[in-house]
This record gives C-alpha cells, sequence and structure tokens, in this order.
C-alpha cells in the first residue's frame, strides 16, 4: 500500500506543487478580502485537495495506468484502497502545508493579518474531501474519467450552494418540531451535529469503497 | 521437462469474440512465438494470464502455480512488455523506475542501469519525449532489472522499424544463452521469431490451430508451386490453403509425404516461412 502511496505522490510531483501555490495564493488574496477571511483555510485546503485529486485522476486516465498497475506484484484491491487513502492522505498534506503558511504570515513582519487554522477548520475540510471522494472515486471507476470530472464539478457546486440551500428550508420550516430540535442542537452542541454529519460521512464513504472495490475487482482491462 | 506456463482448456467470451478452449504450454528456458493475425486472441490470452481479464473457464498455471491465487507471488517472476507503454507520461525515465522498482523484491539497480547504458536510454528525459522504439526499450529495460524467471511480451515489436526489431531478438537470444530465462513472444510479424523462437503457438479466431517446436512446424509442412491443370478434386484436398490465378497455383500441405508421391517431381515444393503458414491456415482457399 504505501508503495502505491509513493507512486501517487511522485505521479503528481507537478500538481503538488501547483497546489500549494495556489493554496498560498488564496490565503494571501482572501485574508485582506472580507468576508471571505474566516474561510480562507477552508477553500484554500479544500481547493488544493480538489486539485490534487484531479491531478492523480487524470495522471492515470491518461497514462491508462491500470494495466500498468495490475501487471505489478498487487492486488486489485490494494490499488483500490491506496486511491482512498492517498486522497486523505493529500488532504492532511494540504491542511498541514495552509497551517504552516498561516503561522509563518503570523510570524513575519507582513502587512497582512490572519488568523491561525483551527480544528473546525481541517475537520470541514476534510469531511469536504471525504465527500468529494465519496462521489467522485466509483464515477470516475464505473463510468469513467470525464464524467469524474462533471461529479467532482458538481460536488464543488453543491457544497457551495447546499448550505444556503439547507439553512433557507430549515429557517422556512423553523415552527415545525424536528427544525426546532436542529437548531437547538446547533446553537448549543454543534460538536453533536458535526458528529452526526462525520458519522453518516463515513457509512457513505465505506459505501462508496465497497462498491469501488466490487467494481474494480470485477473488470475486465 | 519442467513447464513454466501450461494453459488448458482457458475460455473467455466477449461478445463478438471468443477466446475458445485455448490449451498450450511453455518448458522453462524456451522462447515461445505467439503468432496469429490481429485480432486472433493473442492479447486477450496474455491478459488473462497476467489476471487483467477473468476467465470463463480453464485452468492457468505459471511456475506450476495456479495464476489468480498465487498472483503477487507470480508477478513478482514475471517481466512484461506490452505493445504500448504504460509508464507515466510526464515522468522521467528514473522517476518511472522508482515508482516500478519498489515492488519487486529483487530488483537490480546496476542491471537497470547497465541495459540504461546499453539501450542508450537517457535517464532524465520524460518518457513522452522519448519515440516509440526507446518506450519499447526502456519498457524492456525495467522488465530485465527485476531477475524475472518469464519475460512476456505482447506486441512488443508491432510499429518499429526493422533495426530495432532485429536489435531485440539478439537480446532475446542472449537473455536465453545466459540467464536461462522462458520467453513468450507474441506477435503477427513472424519474420521476427523465424530466427530465435523455439516453439510457435499460432491462434485463430481464438482457437489455438498449431502448437508445436518451430522446427517440426517447418519441416512438416510444404509451400507447393503448380500449373491450374495438375490440381484435380482430390489434389485439392491436400491443401490447407490453396492460392490460384490465371498462371498456376500455390498451396501449403501439412503433408510433404504425400505430396511428393501425388506430384511427384512435376511441381515445385519449397520450405514454408512461418509467415506463409499463417497466410494458408487463416485464408484457406481461396482464386485471384
Amino acid at each position: 500500500m504505501f508503495k502505491l502511496l509513493l507512486k501517487d505522490l511522485l505521479v503528481l510531483k507537478s500538481s503538488i506543487i501547483w497546489a500549494m501555490t495556489y493554496l498560498l495564493a488564496i490565503i494571501v488574496i482572501f485574508s485582506m478580502t472580507p468576508p471571505f477571511d474566516k474561510f480562507i483555510y477552508i477553500m484554500a485546503g479544500y481547493g488544493a485537495t480538489y486539485i490534487l485529486i484531479m491531478g492523480t485522476l487524470m495522471a492515470e486516465f491518461k497514462n491508462q495506468s491500470d494495466i500498468l498497475l495490475n501487471s505489478l506484484p498487487v492486488k486489485r484491491h490494494e490499488i483500490i484502497l491506496s486511491k482512498y487513502l492517498t486522497t486523505l492522505v493529500l488532504t492532511l498534506l494540504a491542511l498541514a502545508v495552509a497551517a504552516i503558511l498561516g503561522l509563518i504570515i503570523n510570524l513575519l513582519p507582513l502587512p497582512l493579518s490572519i488568523r491561525l487554522m483551527s480544528g473546525m477548520d481541517a475537520a470541514i475540510v476534510l469531511l469536504m474531501a471525504a465527500l468529494t471522494l465519496t462521489i467522485v472515486m466509483p464515477v470516475n471507476l464505473i463510468f469513467s474519467n470525464q464524467a469524474a470530472r462533471v461529479a467532482i464539478v458538481m460536488v464543488f457546486m453543491l457544497l457551495f450552494f447546499a448550505p444556503v440551500w439547507i439553512k433557507g428550508f430549515i429557517m422556512d420550516r423553523c415552527e415545525a418540531e424536528w427544525a426546532q430540535v436542529l437548531i437547538n442542537t446547533a446553537v448549543s452542541q454543534p460538536a453533536v451535529l458535526l458528529s452526526v454529519g462525520a458519522g453518516l460521512l463515513l457509512f457513505l464513504l465505506a459505501l462508496s469503497l465497497i462498491i469501488s472495490l466490487r467494481w474494480y475487482e470485477a473488470r475486465d482491462f | 521437462m519442467e513447464n513454466v506456463l501450461e494453459i488448458k482448456g482457458l475460455d473467455k467470451n466477449l461478445g463478438s469474440f471468443r477466446l475458445d478452449k485455448v490449451s498450450f504450454s511453455l518448458p522453462r528456458g524456451y522462447i515461445m512465438g505467439f503468432i496469429g493475425p490481429n485480432g486472433a486472441g493473442k492479447t486477450t490470452t496474455i491478459k488473462l494470464l497476467m489476471n487483467l481479464m477473468h476467465r470463463d473457464d480453464g485452468d492457468i498455471r505459471v511456475f506450476g502455480l495456479d495464476n489468480r491465487r498465487y498472483e503477487k507471488e507470480i508477478k513478482q517472476r514475471i517481466a512484461f512488455v506490452y505493445d504500448e507503454s504504460h509508464y507515466y507520461e510526464n515522468l522521467s525515465l528514473l522517476d518511472n523506475r522508482r515508482i516500478v522498482a519498489h515492488f519487486y523484491r529483487d530488483w537490480d539497480e546496476k542491471a537497470f542501469q547497465r541495459r540504461l547504458r546499453d539501450f542508450d536510454l537517457p535517464p532524465h528525459k520524460k518518457l513522452k519525449n522519448l519515440s516509440r522504439g526507446m518506450r519499447t526499450k526502456f519498457g524492456l529495460a525495467i522488465a530485465l532489472s527485476h531477475a524475472a524467471d518469464f519475460l512476456l511480451m505482447d506486441e512488443p515489436t508491432s510499429g518499429l522499424d526493422p533495426v530495432f526489431r532485429s536489435e531485440l531478438m539478439d537480446i532475446l537470444q542472449q537473455l536465453l544463452v545466459e540467464e536461462n530465462k522462458s520467453v513468450l513472444f507474441s506477435t503477427h510479424i513472424t519474420t521476427d521469431l523465424e530466427r530465435v523462437a523455439d516453439y510457435i503457438c499460432f491462434i485463430n479466431q481464438g482457437r489455438i490451430v498449431l502448437c508445436q517446436s518451430k522446427d517440426e512446424m517447418l519441416q512438416g509442412h510444404v509451400l507447393v508451386k503448380g500449373a491450374l491443370e495438375q490440381l484435380s478434386p482430390e489434389a485439392e484436398k491436400m491443401f490447407i490453403g490453396l492460392r490460384k490465378n490465371h498462371y498456376g497455383f500455390e498451396g501449403l500441405s501439412a503433408d510433404p509425404r504425400g505430396i511428393r508421391q501425388f506430384f511427384g517431381d512435376g511441381v515445385l515444393l519449397e520450405s514454408p516461412g512461418l509467415d506463409e503458414i499463417m497466410v494458408f491456415y487463416v485464408r484457406g482457399h481461396h482464386h485471384v
């Protein structure tokens, strides 16, 4: 598994440089642009993860590397597990770089003022990356790289617009008992709500992994 | 004699094409040419062998082990060169090597560096900037650097010039003499094999037509040229394939003795090449 992870990092060499440049640009530009300055770590972290996920998918597609990988002494389930694991590692890498950049900018005598990354920033980026992975990976395997690109844009849009839509949907029904419970929980115990969301997402991620594994195991190259 | 590869009753239905009860074996230390026209089933057989496809029925044993159950162990000892390079185009040869080398227990860096020098390959150049021949050489350099016992080559020479093809045959011969490797070499360019192959396995429309030693195959067939009036319906039955034109006929028979007895000195008898054997088996009897 570790060998496959190393492979992805080597393949992503140029994308990693590009993603880190993007990350720095987002942090610098949006730290001076309220109200986006509140979300710089989420935008930078998720944006960089997005670039890296796309970079991996494109490299594998362009080189038809499934034929190479499946000719090496490696099992098919290891290839799929490593694809999921790579995304997690890339997300953590993007978060680590974003946190370090934020810290450096704070320490240097620059005319910029940004807050440090919080645990909530990291949790939200991880959840967003997990949601992207949950949808994009099986779509990429079952349909095509093109479909995966469409899917990843749709997830991107969903993550941008769904929170506003969900908020509007709940507020329109704020008299309803279930909405009251939800609003109270969100206000008094945001961690509970986040945990429930994370639990649901983990379940979907596991489902996505099972679908990807079954599809890939049965596939002819 | 110990077999490095044994395939028995291999079936695979791909809808418009079917691999039908394919069986053959390759003894250790020999080169087998796997020949047939385009679309005959060579690549499908190789993909099934490498577990890139799932078989419907049959048995594949490599080094005496089931190729699905012992997939990782077997692939440690198999080297492969395909018709197209599937390495990463945007990476240099050395980076591609870094990716692949980790997967093999017995990766031999000295051997790899030696092959790069022998093949004149620029280690820091990106794969996308290499010619097709150079990419094949790189695939071969990788394949020959992890102490594999069995080299599997699927159409490695298609689209390559005769000079490179000849060079590749020299390398294969050298491998066999110096390192006692076994080679399965799939191609539709049969002239590549005449010099190096010990065994020939001929597949057409998903079925094995012939599988025997190259010498047996060449000596067991005769190419007959003669005048049309010498051909009777009875004589035509002696031919596997027959080509007729206004000037006469040319046919391939798998019964050299019978042909000599039937025609005597009235026809011209020649030893066929693998190309002619393949063409006559595929095309059968036809008029021009």
